[in-house]
C-alpha cells in the first residue's frame, strides 16, 4: 500500500529478484547454518597464526620485560599507544553507525550495523591487551582501578588522563557489548526456532527466551533509542578522552586544544574504512551482494570522504596554530614532521589521509569495489602513522636537545602489532560463523519499502513521473548486483 | 517410672555367649592393622575399603595437627657482640688519604661503601674526581686475587715467603740486581721500607715507572734551575692561563686540586667582585680544559713547539735562530695576542705545556721566566711528588733485564706489559730475569708474566702515608678488614727483608711518632689519635726561592724544530696522532670499573669505548662517516678504530684516548677499546704524546654508544651566557632576570612549604663537565650500570647528566640550528657549555598530574617524590617530563644474567647504600635530591637538639664537585648561601615558561673574551 | 467444545495482518497476542498497549550513576586522603568531570537494559514460549485464545476472509515446549 512507498528516486536497499522474508532469513543466515567454504578457512588459519604470534609475542615482553620492545628514556611511548588509539578509533565506527544513524533514520545502517558494532567490541579488545602489555608491571594492571586495598589509603588520580581512559575504554566496551548483545536476541530466536538438537539448546539459551511479541517489540524499540542517545555522546566522550592523554601533556605536538574533535573525526574516518575492508570481502564471500549493495558501498566511501576532509583541515588548523602561537619548541615539532629524520612518516600520513581520500570526489572511484577496498587500507595505514606520527615524532626531539633520540622498533614491536591484527580477525571470522553478520530483522524490515523489487512493482504500476523512473533507473547502472535488462521494457 | 527393661543387641549378648565377651572387652570388633600397614610389609599386602578409610581419617588428623604448629621464625641478630663503635643503620666515616687527597671513607655495618673528599683536604678542599669517587667499588671487585699465586698456581703466604726469600738470598750471594718497579710512591713509610729493603739487599733499586710519566717537566727544570721536581702549579694565582695543549682541569698532574684552584677567580663569588681570570688554550684535540677555556686555538701537535718558540720570540723581543711562523694565521694572530695579555699579565700569568719533552718544558719554564710567574704561580719550593716517573730510568731497566743483569724485578702497582709504548720489548727482556714478583692485586698483563704475585691491599685495607705536595702529609687508614687474602706490599717487603719490626701498622706508628707528628706539632698517642680524627698534617710552606733561568735556548729550539719536522705528516693516509689521557679511565688501570666505563666522556659523550677523533672537514674530505672503523697503523702495530666526528679537532690530526683495550683487566674492562699506548715514541729520553700514522678505510662500521646524540642547542634559551665585558656592564645579561623579566602567575594557592623549602643552584660558569657528579651519585643511590649496547639504545641510568652543547662561531656570530651548521663550511671555532641535567623538581611538577597511581607526588618539604613499589610503569611521567630526567628500569638490572657487569655477584652487592632502595623491573626512577642525606641530616640536627645549619645537608653531587658548581639547601632560610645565589642576577630556570616552577635555579655562564679574536 | 486452546492466523504479510486485526477487532474478537519477525509499526496504539515508561527508568539510573562515582572520587581524593599533586588544589572538579560522565552512561545502559530485561522475562536460558515456530522467521501470527465465546469457525472465517494464508487450531499454548 502507497503509504509504505519510499520516494521511487531513492536508490533500493535491498536488490535481487523475488526476495521474501525467508529469503532473507535464508540468505544471512547461510554462513551460520552449513559448514564454512574453503575462503573462510584460509582466512581463519591466517588469523589464527597471527594470533599465535600475539600471544607469544607479548608472552616474551611480560618475561624478559618491556625493554624488549625499542623504547627508551626519550620515546616511552610508541607502537604501544600508537596501536591503542589505532584500534580505539577503528572501534568507533561501529558504534557510529548503530547509534548516530539510528538516530539519524539513516535506513541504510540496517544491513551493516551488526558486524561494525562486532567490529567495535573486537577493536576495543585489540586496544585493551595495548593497555595492559605496555605496563612495566603488567601484573599490577588493576592498580588503575579505584579499589579499596590493603596498601592503607591508596587511591588513584582522578587529574590523569589515564584513569580517565580507564573508565572511559572500560564503559564503552561494556556498553557496546549491550547494545550489540540486545540487538542480536530476536535473531539469536530466529536461528534458535530454525535449528534443532544441541544448537537449538544452545541458541535457546543465547536468546534468553526471544517470542517476538508486540509488548517485546515495543520495548526493544525503546531500549534501542535510548542506548543510541546515549551511546553518541559515549563515543564522542572516548576519544576525546584518548586525545586528552596527549592533548592535556606538556610535550610540543601533543598540546593541542584542537585534539578532542581531530581525534574524533580521526576515529570515524578510520573505523569507516576498517568496515569497508571489511564488508567489501564479507559480502563476496558470504555472498550478500543483495543486502550490502553499492548505494551501502558509496555512503560509506562518502562519509570516508567527509572525515577524510574534516581530518585534512584539522591538520592545517594544527599548522597554522604551530605558526600563529610564535611558541619556537611547538613550530620546531611541526616543521620537524616534514624536516626531521621521520619525514617519511610524517609523509605517509598526510599523503594517505588527506591526499588519497581526495580520490573519492569521484563516482567512479567512489562505486568501484576494487578501488574502494584499495583506498580503505590505504587510510587504515594512514591512520596508523598519524598515530606515530603524534606520539613518536614529538616526543623524539622536544625541548632539550641533548636528549634527542631515535626510536628503533624490535621484532617484538613488530610482532605484538601484527598479532592483534590476527587477534582481531580471528574473533571476526568466529563472529560470522556463530552469529547472523547482518540484523535480519532490520533488513526485514526494509524489504516492503526499499527493496528494489518493490520498487519494480512500482514502475510496473506505472504512476511514477517519467524523469524521476528515469532517474532511478540511472541510478541502477552502478549496482553489481542488479539485472538492468528487463528495465528497458519498462 | 523408670524402666528397668533389658535391650539386647543380639543373641549373643543375650546368652551371653564367651566370643562376644571377648569382643566386647576390645574398643573395635576386629583389630586396627595398623603397625602393618605402615610397616613396609603392610604396604604390601592389599588393604580392606575400611583400613583405608581409617589410613585416611588417621592421615587427615595427624596433618591437621602438624599443620596447627606455627611455622619457626628466624630471627637474624646483626651483631652477637656490637662492636661500640658500629651502630647498626648509623654511618661511620674514616680519614684516609686517596691519590694524596685527604679523603673520608663512609662505612656501614662495617662496610665501606663511599668515599668523599674531606673538606679540609688542602688540594681540592672535598673535592674529588670521579675516579676516586668510583675507588670504592674495586674494592670489592672479584677478579683481584683472593691468595697470592707462585708459578701460576694458588699457593700460601709461606710458600710464597720461602719461594722469594730462597731467590733473594741467591741473588745477595751472586749480587745481581734486583728492581722494584712502582708507579711513583710518596708514601714516606713505603719508602722507608724500600729504603730498609735495599739496606738488606744492596743490588736493589726503586725504579718509579709512570704509565703516563711527567719526566719532561722535571728534567726541564733540572736543567732550567737545577731542580728536578715537578713544581707545584698554582692556578689559582694566575689570572691570565696560556695552557698549550694541558688538560689540567681533567687528566694532566692533579686536576681536581687545579679545578679548586682554576675556579677560584672564576666563581660566583670572584665575578660579584667583579674579577675573572683568562684562560687560553692551544690544543690539538678538544680536551675538558680546552672546552672550558676562554679562548681555544687549534694548533696541531707538531706546531706546539713552534707557537711556543714564536711565543717567546714574541715576549722576548728576540728571534731565536730556525724559529718560523705557524701554518696557520689565525693561530698565528692568536700566539701575537697571547704574548701581549701576557706581557700585561706579568707575575699574575702561567703559561703551562701538557708536552712531555724536555726541550719543550725548557722553553715552557724560559717563557715562565719572562714572567716572572716563578715564586707566584708556580712554586718549586713546595713542590709536587705525585709523580717521580722517569722514562730513562724504565728505558734502562729494560735493556738491562734484556743484557740479564737482573735477576729479580718486583712490580708494585705498575703494568708496562700493558701501558710501555714497546711492550714487546720489555715482555721479551721480562723472560730472562728469573725471580718476577708481582703485588699487583689481579692477574693483569704483567702479572701473568710473573712467577710469584703477592697481590696488595686495596687502599682502604691498608695503614700507610701520602706526601702529595711538599710539606702536605696525609694518612691512610684502613676502613674493613682485608676482602680477600692479600697482604700489604710493605709488608711482604718487610718480611723478605727480614724486618725487626714484625707488621706494617707500628712501622707506620713509629715513622709518625719519629718524623712526621711533629711537623704538625702533634706528638704521642694523643697526637696520632689527632691525626687519625684530622687525616693530615701541613708544615708551613717554604718561602719562595728566587730563581733565574740559566739554560742556552738555541739548541732546545733547535731540538723542538727537529722534532716539528719529523712530527709533519706527509701524504695522503698520513696524520698527525695524538694520545690522551681519557678523563673516565685516565691511564686504564682501573678498566675494570663498571661506574667509570659506563661514564660518558664529557666531550664525546660516548661511554664504554675508545676511539679515533677527527676533524669533520678532515672526513668530509676523505669520505667518512661517524662510526666507520679505520685502521690506524704505526711500524708494526695497528688497532681498528671507529671514528668520531669531534668539532674543534684540528684538522690533520688524530686523538686517541689511551687506557683502554685492556687484556687482562678482568671481564668488564676486557677487550673494551684498542690500546693506544703503543702509539706513544721514545725520543731524547722521554715518552712522546704524538706521532705520525698512516690510516685506512675498512669499510666496517662500529656503535658508539654516546649518552647525547644532538649538539646543538638549536637557538633555544635553555643554556645561557654571556662574555666577562657584559656581565660587567649587567649582571643581569642574558639571565632574563633584568627589567622586562616575565612574571608568570600561578592558577592556585600555593602549598604550605612550613620548615624546608629545598631547592638546588648551579653555576654554569663553576661546572667543567667533569663527570665526578655522575658517579657519586651511582654510588649514592645504587645505579645500576646497563652496559653498552642499552647505552646504546638510549637507556643509561644516571641520574645527573651533564649535557653538552657547542656553538659555532661565524664572524663572531653563534651558530646553533642544525641547518645552518650543516650549511657552515669549516667547525673548527666552536665553542661549548656545560649545563647538569637533574630532576629539578618542578613546585607544578607535570609528572605528578599524570600518574594514574599516584606514584609520583609533592612533598611538603618541596621535592618530587618517586613510590618505586606503587609505580606500574606507564611512562607518562617520563613522556610529560620536559627535562626528560626520568629514568626506566627497562629490565630487572639487578638479576638479570645479561647485565652481568656489576652488582649480580654477591661482592659488589656490598657496596650498595642501605639507606637507597634498588629498584625493581619495570618502574619509573630519578633524582630524589638525596633525601636519605636531607633525612640524615635532620636526624643528626634533632639528635643534637638544635635547628638544621645551612650546609650540614649535602647532596652526593654537591659534595664532590670540585669546583662547588652545585649548591644546595633550603629557601625558606632567606640567608642560606642557596637563597642568595637564586637571588642573584645571573640565576635562570630553565623552560621557566612552561610554568611548571623548577626547584632548580642555574647561573649563566660568563666567557672571558676579548673582542680582538671575535 | 474441542479441546483447542489457541487459534494462530498465520499471515506473510505485514500489512495484510494489520487489516487482519482491524477485522477481529470489529467482529469485536479479543487478540491474545501478535508475533512477528520483526517489529511493526502503530501495531502497539492498534492493540491499544501503553507507551514503555523504560526512558525513565534510563533517566533514574544515569543520576545514580554520576552520584555514585562523583562521591566515590569526593571521598579518595579530598575527604580520605588529600594531596599535592603537581601543585593542583584537591577538589579540581574539571578533572573529574570525565569519570563522572562514564558512569553516567554506564549505570544508563545497564540500568534500562536490565530493567528491560526484568520486565519481559528474558534471562539466559530461558524456555521461550513460542506459539508457532515461523513467526520468528517470515509468519506474523496473530493469536486467539479460543475460550471465548465466539465460535470457532467464526474466527476462522474472519481470519481467512482477512487474508490468513494458514490457520491453526493448537492444543497446546506453546509449541516449544518439547
Amino acid at each position: 500500500m502507497a503509504s509504505h512507498n519510499e520516494s521511487i528516486i531513492r536508490e533500493p536497499l535491498i536488490t535481487g529478484e523475488n526476495i521474501t522474508y525467508a529469503k532473507v532469513t535464508e540468505d544471512i543466515l547461510r554462513p551460520v547454518e552449513n559448514m564454512p567454504n574453503r575462503a573462510w578457512w584460509i582466512g581463519f588459519t591466517l588469523a589464527s597464526l597471527g594470533m599465535m604470534l600475539w600471544v607469544f609475542a607479548v608472552s616474551w615482553t611480560f618475561w624478559f620485560g618491556i625493554g624488549e620492545w625499542g623504547l627508551n628514556k626519550t620515546v616511552g611511548w610508541a607502537w604501544d599507544i600508537t596501536g591503542f588509539v589505532w584500534w580505539v578509533g577503528i572501534g568507533h565506527a561501529g558504534t557510529l553507525i548503530s547509534a548516530i544513524l539510528l538516530l539519524f533514520r539513516q535506513n541504510w545502517r540496517n544491513s551493516i550495523n551488526r558486524s561494525a558494532e562486532a567490529m567495535t567490541i573486537f577493536a576495543v579488545i585489540c586496544a585493551a591487551t595495548y593497555v595492559v602489555s605496555h605496563m612495566g608491571r603488567p601484573w599490577l594492571a588493576y592498580w588503575p582501578l579505584p579499589l579499596p586495598n590493603q596498601f592503607g589509603s591508596l587511591w588513584v588520580n582522578f587529574n590523569s588522563p589515564l584513569v580517565w581512559d580507564v573508565f572511559a575504554i572500560s564503559t564503552y566496551f561494556s556498553v557496546s557489548l549491550v547494545f550489540w548483545y540486545t540487538g542480536l536476541l530476536p535473531d539469536l530466536a530466529t536461528i534458535r526456532d530454525r535449528a534443532t538438537g544441541i544448537r537449538r539448546r544452545i541458541y535457546s539459551v543465547c536468546s534468553f527466551g526471544w517470542t517476538g511479541s508486540v509488548k517485546t517489540w515495543q520495548r526493544f524499540e525503546t531500549v534501542s533509542l535510548i542506548l543510541a542517545g546515549v551511546s553518541t555522546p559515549l563515543v564522542l566522550s572516548v576519544h576525546t578522552i584518548v586525545s586528552m592523554d596527549f592533548a592535556t601533556s606538556l610535550e610540543p605536538g601533543w598540546h593541542t586544544t584542537i585534539f578532542p574533535p581531530y581525534f574524533v573525526a580521526g576515529a570515524i574516518f578510520s573505523g569507516f574504512a576498517m568496515v569497508q575492508t571489511l564488508l567489501l570481502v564479507t559480502r563476496k564471500v558470504l555472498g550478500l551482494e543483495n543486502y550490502i549493495t553499492m548505494f551501502h558501498i558509496e555512503s560509506m566511501n562518502k562519509i570516508i570522504l567527509l572525515t577524510g576532509s574534516i581530518v585534512g583541515v584539522a591538520y592545517l588548523t594544527e599548522f597554522f596554530i604551530a605558526y600563529y602561537s610564535g611558541g619556537e619548541y611547538e613550530q620546531y615539532t611541526f616543521l620537524n614532521r616534514f624536516t626531521g629524520p621521520f619525514w617519511w612518516a610524517g609523509c605517509l600520513m598526510y599523503g594517505n589521509n588527506v591526499l588519497m581520500t581526495q580520490l573519492m570526489w569521484f563516482k567512479s572511484v567512489r562505486t568501484n569495489i576494487f578501488i574502494s577496498w584499495v583506498l580503505s587500507i590505504v587510510v587504515n595505514i594512514g591512520m596508523w602513522y598519524e598515530r606515530f606520527v603524534i606520539i613518536v615524532i614529538s616526543l623524539h626531539r622536544d625541548f632539550l636537545p641533548s636528549s634527542w633520540a631515535m626510536f628503533h622498533p624490535t621484532w617484538v614491536d613488530f610482532s605484538v602489532f601484527v598479532g592483534s591484527i590476527g587477534l582481531f580477525f580471528t574473533l571476526f571470522l568466529l563472529f560470522i560463523r556463530v552469529f547472523p553478520s547482518i540484523a535480519i530483522a532490520e533488513v526485514k524490515l526494509l524489504l516492503k519499502s526499499s527493496s528494489e523489487q518493490a520498487k519494480k512493482e512500482l514502475l510496473k504500476e506505472g504512476h511514477q513521473e517519467p524523469e524521476q523512473a528515469e532517474f532511478y533507473k540511472q541510478s541502477l547502472n552502478k549496482f553489481d548486483s542488479v539485472t538492468l535488462s528487463e528495465y528497458e521494457k519498462l | 517410672m523408670d524402666s528397668n527393661k533389658k535391650y539386647w543387641k543380639g543373641l549373643e549378648e543375650l546368652n551371653n555367649e564367651p566370643e562376644f565377651v571377648e569382643k566386647n572387652k576390645h574398643e573395635f570388633a576386629e583389630p586396627i592393622p595398623i603397625e602393618d600397614v605402615l610397616s613396609s610389609s603392610g604396604l604390601a599386602n592389599k588393604t580392606p575399603r575400611r583400613d583405608f578409610l581409617k589410613a585416611l581419617g588417621f592421615g587427615v588428623g595427624a596433618v591437621t595437627l602438624a599443620a596447627c604448629q606455627k611455622v619457626p621464625v628466624h630471627k637474624s641478630i646483626p651483631y652477637l657482640i656490637k662492636p661500640e663503635e658500629v651502630t647498626p643503620g648509623v654511618a661511620n666515616f674514616y680519614v684516609s688519604s686517596y691519590d694524596g687527597h685527604a679523603i673520608l671513607v663512609k662505612t656501614r655495618e662495617g662496610r665501606p661503601i663511599k668515599v668523599e673528599g674531606n673538606p679540609n683536604d688542602l688540594m681540592s678542599k672535598g673535592g674529588l674526581s670521579a675516579q676516586a669517587q668510583a675507588s670504592v667499588l674495586d674494592l670489592y671487585d672479584y677478579n683481584r686475587l683472593n691468595n697470592p699465586m707462585l708459578n701460576g698456581d694458588d699457593a700460601s703466604w709461606d710458600a710464597v715467603d720461602a719461594f722469594v726469600k730462597k731467590a733473594l738470598g741467591v741473588i745477595k750471594g751472586n749480587g745481581k740486581k734486583i728492581a722494584i718497579v712502582s708507579s711513583t710512591i710518596n708514601s714516606p713509610s713505603s719508602l722507608a721500607v724500600i729504603a730498609d729493603f735495599v739496606a738488606q739487599y744492596p743490588s736493589a733499586k726503586l725504579i718509579n715507572y709512570d704509565a703516563v710519566s711527567y719526566t719532561g717537566i722535571i728534567q726541564a727544570n733540572q736543567n732550567s734551575f737545577g731542580k728536578a721536581v715537578l713544581p707545584h702549579y698554582r692556578f689559582d694565582k694566575a689570572d691570565l692561563i696560556v695552557s698549550f695543549g694541558a688538560d689540567f682541569l681533567g687528566t694532566w698532574i692533579s686536576p681536581s686540586e687545579f679545578m679548586t684552584q682554576w675556579v677560584q677567580n672564576r666563581n660566583s663569588k670572584s665575578l660579584q667582585s667583579k674579577k675573572m681570570s683568562r684562560h687560553i688554550q692551544f690544543e690539538c684535540g678538544m680536551s675538558n680544559t680546552g672546552s672550558n677555556a676562554d679562548t681555544r686555538i687549534l694548533i696541531k701537535p707538531s706546531e706546539e713547539g713552534v707557537a711556543l718558540v714564536n711565543l717567546y720570540n714574541e715576549l722576548s723581543g728576540t728571534t731565536l735562530p730556525g724559529s718560523k711562523p705557524l701554518s696557520s694565521p689565525n693561530a698565528e694572530k692568536a700566539v701575537k695576542l697571547a704574548a701581549k695579555e701576557l706581557q700585561a699579565a706579568k707575575g699574575k700569568a702561567l703559561v703551562v705545556c701538557g708536552s712531555n719533552d724536555v726541550a719543550t718544558q725548557t722553553l715552557v719554564n724560559a717563557i715562565n721566566a719572562q714572567l716572572g710567574s716563578y715564586g707566584n704561580t708556580i712554586d718549586l719550593d713546595n713542590y709536587s711528588n705525585q709523580y717521580k716517573g722517569n722514562d730513562a730510568e724504565f728505558a734502562d731497566l729494560v735493556a738491562a733485564m734484556d743484557r740479564g743483569d737482573y735477576d729479580a724485578v718486583m712490580f708494585l702497582n705498575a703494568n708496562p706489559a700493558y701501558d710501555y709504548y714497546n711492550a714487546k720489548a720489555f715482555t721479551d727482556a721480562l723472560k730472562k730475569v728469573p725471580l718476577r714478583v708481582s703485588f699487583n692485586d689481579r692477574k693483569d698483563e704483567t702479572s701473568v708474566l710473573c712467577n710469584v704475585i703477592a697481590p696488595n691491599h686495596y687502599y682502604l685495607e691498608s695503614w700507610g702515608d701520602a706526601n702529595p705536595i711538599e710539606g702536605y702529609y696525609t694518612v691512610i687508614q684502613p676502613a674493613i678488614n682485608p676482602v680477600y687474602d692479600t697482604r700489604q706490599f710493605e709488608q711482604s717487603l718487610m718480611v723478605w727483608s727480614d724486618s725487626t719490626t714484625k707488621d706494617y701498622y707500628t712501622y707506620v706508628r713509629n715513622n709518625w711518632d719519629k718524623n712526621l707528628l711533629a711537623k704538625g706539632g702533634l706528638s704521642g698517642q694523643k697526637g696520632w689519635e689527632t691525626l687519625l680524627q684530622t687525616g693530615f698534617v701541613k708544615v708551613a710552606d717554604k718561602p719562595a726561592g728566587n730563581y733565574t733561568f740559566s739554560y742556552a735556548l738555541n739548541g732546545v729550539v733547535q731540538t723542538i724544530m727537529n722534532q716539528a719536522a719529523q712530527l709533519e705528516a706527509s701524504g695522503d693516509n698520513k696524520m698527525e696522532l695524538q694520545v690522551y689521557q681519557s678523563i673516565a679511565l685516565r691511564d686504564g688501570k682501573r678498566a675494570n670499573n663498571p661506574w667509570l666505563q659506563e661514564l660518558p666522556d664529557p666531550v664525546s659523550k660516548v661511554t664504554w669505548d675508545n676511539f679515533a677523533a677527527m676533524a669533520p672537514n678532515d672526513m668530509k674530505k676523505y669520505g667518512i662517516m661517524q662510526e666507520d672503523i679505520i685502521t690506524i697503523s704505526i711500524n708494526g702495530y695497528s688497532v681498528d678504530l671507529p671514528v668520531l666526528v669531534q668539532p674543534g679537532q684540528t684538522q690533520g690530526t688524530i686523538s686517541v684516548a689511551v687506557g683502554y683495550g685492556r687484556t687482562e683487566a678482568g671481564p668488564v674492562g676486557k677487550g673494551v677499546g684498542q690500546n693506544a699506548f703503543p702509539f706513544r715514541s721514545y725520543k731524547n729520553g722521554t715518552i712522546q704524546n704524538a706521532t705520525v700514522v698512516s690510516w685506512t678505510k675498512t669499510g666496517d662500521q662500529h656503535v658508539l654508544a654516546q649518552t647525547q646524540t644532538h649538539h646543538s642547542i638549536e637557538g633555544r634559551a635553555i643554556v645561557r651566557e654571556a662574555t666577562f665585558k657584559e656581565y660587567v656592564k649587567d649582571p643581569s645579561v642574558n639571565s632574563g632576570t633584568g627589567l622586562n623579566h616575565k612574571k608568570y602567575e600561578s592558577l592556585w594557592d600555593e602549598y604550605e612549604r612550613p620548615m624546608y623549602d629545598w631547592v638546588m643552584a648551579i653555576d654554569l660558569n663553576a661546572c667543567t663537565g667533569c663527570g665526578a657528579c655522575v658517579v657519586a651519585c651511582s654510588a649514592e643511590n645504587n645505579i645500576p650500570v646497563v652496559g653498552r649496547d642499552e647505552v646504546h639504545r638510549r637507556r643509561e641510568m644516571h641520574w645527573i647528566r651533564i649535557d653538552r652543547y657547542y656553538s659555532f662561531n661565524d664572524g663572531g656570530r653563534a651558530v646553533t640550528e642544525e641547518q645552518e651548521i650543516s650549511a657552515m663550511k669549516d667547525l673548527d671555532d666552536v665553542s661549548v657549555i656545560y649545563q647538569p641535567m637533574l630532576c629539578q623538581h618542578c613546585d607544578h611538577a607535570p609528572c605528578e598530574t599524570v600518574c594514574p597511581v599516584l606514584a609520583t607526588t609533592h612533598s611538603s618539604e618541596g621535592y618530587n617524590m618517586m613510590a618505586y613499589n606503587r609505580c606500574v610503569g606507564t611512562r607518562y611521567c617520563a613522556n610529560n617530563c620536559p627535562y626528560k630526567v626520568r629514568r626506566f628500569n627497562w629490565f630487572n638490572y639487578w638479576n638479570d644474567s645479561r647485565f652481568d657487569n656489576y652488582l649480580i655477584n654477591e661482592h659488589t652487592h656490598l657496596v650498595l647504600n642501605p639507606d637507597v632502595v634498588t629498584r625493581f623491573r619495570g618502574v619509573m626512577e630519578k633524582c630524589t635530591l638525596c633525601l636519605q642525606r636531607i633525612q640524615a641530616g635532620k636526624l643528626k640536627a634533632k639528635i643534637e637538639k638544635r635547628p638544621l645549619k645551612d650546609g650540614d645537608i649535602k647532596t652526593a653531587c654537591q659534595q664532590t664537585c670540585p669546583t662547588n658548581a652545585i649548591v644546595f639547601g633550603n629557601r625558606n632560610d632567606p640567608e642560606s648561601e642557596v637563597s642568595k645565589l637564586l637571588r642573584s642576577e645571573r640565576t635562570f630556570y630553565v623552560l621557566e615558561e612552561l610554568g611548571v616552577e623548577p626547584g632548580i635555579g642555574y647561573q649563566v655562564k660568563i666567557r672571558n673574551t676579548t673582542e680582538l679574536e671575535a | 467444545m474441542s479441546s483447542t486452546k489457541f487459534i494462530l492466523g498465520l499471515f506473510d504479510d505485514p500489512d495484510v495482518m494489520m487489516h487482519g486485526i482491524d477485522k477481529l477487532q470489529k467482529n469485536s474478537i479479543p487478540i491474545y497476542d501478535v508475533y512477528t519477525p520483526m517489529p511493526i509499526h502503530g501495531i502497539d496504539e492498534k492493540l491499544g498497549l501503553k507507551p514503555s515508561r523504560l526512558g525513565y527508568a534510563a533517566f533514574m539510573f544515569g543520576c545514580l550513576g554520576g552520584t555514585t562515582i562523583f562521591c566515590i572520587i569526593y571521598y579518595m581524593l579530598v575527604h580520605d586522603w588529600p594531596m599535592n599533586i603537581g601543585g593542583k588544589p584537591a577538589f579540581t572538579i574539571p578533572n573529574f568531570i570525565p569519570a563522572t560522565f562514564e558512569w553516567t552512561v554506564l549505570f544508563t545502559a545497564f540500568g534500562m537494559t536490565i530493567t528491560f530485561f526484568y520486565a519481559t522475562h528474558l534471562f539466559p536460558g530461558r524456555t521461550p514460549r513460542v506459539m508457532d515456530l515461523r513467526a520468528t522467521d517470515d509468519r506474523f501470527v496473530i493469536a486467539i485464545d479460543a475460550k471465548g465465546n465466539i465460535p470457532h469457525e467464526d474466527i476462522t472465517n474472519v481470519l481467512k476472509e482477512a487474508g490468513a494464508i494458514e490457520i491453526k487450531h493448537n492444543d497446546r499454548k506453546y509449541v516449544s515446549y518439547e
